[in-house]
């Protein structure tokens, strides 16, 4: 097994003190830069932390542009494979959640097209996931809400919700989402609101409706 | 500032991303009008709705399906690799092989004052650059690109 580079080790040193959330923003990519080497040695230990890092994130990601856990489940598996079978490959050009997650929006994007073709949604299966059940009544409310917002989601179209999503759940910065979906800075921004205001009318008009 | 003006600007209020003259005169506005105010609250209610919104979580399964099948492709990548290498090898010990056997029938038809030293050197150009390739082969797995 290598050993942790020394710059990755110094991460957590002065700079650590001085900014924070700044020097563990750091640290944290250089150990995925890190672990994406590692991986494209074939280091299983690699793998498993790569895993262990990001499946929730990716499933999340997923679930939400999807709006079916099994979905979710199949395109974060595929998207994991391909991380894999890329690693060798993998130049660090910018951070590696946007990487990881511009696989995984285009394998939503694709997911989207075939189930569009097949006309099924499988919002259902949403019952049998795993939260931290406190209250019955409230974990039912906040299902019925994540199905009412995926509902809402799933009437744009996939560039705006995608956008509406990377930037109201991923925190990503304009910049990053124009990364990942391959467009302009200000076509990310115009995603982004265009994607909200739709969604308010939708939200809104079944608010209305209730 | 006019209704449908600030409609599009209701989004980037709530979003706080309006410099910060837009804001003041956004702010200006939606104090005297109560329907840009509801389009507002509206919005804000989708931003609290999105917020509340819980994604699922996947189950301990999940992630042990997931690991065994990356890990089941993993192996395989590593051996499809081993392979390759294997094959490379092969053809660098026959290529290198053959062109030492012929240099020797070669010097052996041929007056040996003349052609030993090439022969030597030959050989030794031969031996170095197989030797080198493979130690390049051997030296696996790769670096990937752009490492620092």
């Amino acid at each position: 097994m290598s050993a942790v580079p020394q710059q990755w080790v110094a991460g957590w040193g002065a700079s650590a003190v001085r900014e924070p959330a700044a020097a563990r923003a750091d640290a944290e990519a250089q150990r995925d830069d890190w672990l994406m080497q590692q991986l494209g040695r074939g280091a299983p230990h690699a793998l498993d932390e790569l895993v262990r890092r990001y499946h929730q994130r990716v499933f999340a990601f997923a679930a939400r542009l999807l709006g079916s856990v099994e979905a979710a489940e199949d395109v974060t598996q595929e998207t994991f494979l391909r991380v894999l079978e890329r690693a060798p490959r993998y130049a660090p050009k910018g951070k590696f959640a946007v990487w990881l997650l511009t696989i995984a929006a285009n394998l939503c994007k694709d997911y989207r097209k075939q189930q569009r073709r097949r006309a099924e949604t499988s919002l259902d299966a949403l019952e049998g996931t795993e939260a931290d059940v406190v209250d019955v009544e409230e974990e039912a409310a906040r299902r019925l809400l994540f199905r009412r917002v995926c509902e809402a989601g799933a009437q744009l179209s996939h560039e705006h919700w995608t956008a509406v999503v990377l930037k109201h759940y991923e925190g990503f910065g304009y910049d990053d989402i124009a990364r990942v979906m391959g467009c302009s800075v200000g076509t990310a921004k115009s995603r982004v609101h265009y994607g909200l205001k739709r969604l308010r009318e939708l939200l809104g008009a079944e608010d209305e409706m209730q | 500032m006019k209704c449908n003006k600030i409609s599009n600007h209701l989004v980037a209020y709530a979003l706080d991303e309006l410099p910060p003259r837009e804001r003041q005169r956004t702010q200006e506005h939606l104090a005297a009008c109560a329907s840009c105010r509801a389009r507002l609250h509206a919005q804000e209610r989708t931003l609290a709705a999105l917020s509340h919104a819980p994604a699922p979580t996947p189950t301990p399964e999940m992630q042990r399906d997931l690991l065994r099948r990356l890990h089941q492709r993993q192996a395989e990548i590593l051996e499809a690799r081993r392979r390759k290498q294997e094959r490379w090898e092969t053809v660098l010990f026959g290529v290198t092989a053959a062109g030492v056997s012929s240099a020797v029938t070669f010097a052996g038809f041929t007056h040996v004052r003349v052609l030993l030293p090439l022969l030597v050197v030959l050989f030794l150009l031969g031996g170095v650059t197989g030797g080198l390739l493979l130690a390049m082969l051997a030296g696996r797995p790769r670096r990937s690109e752009g490492e620092p």
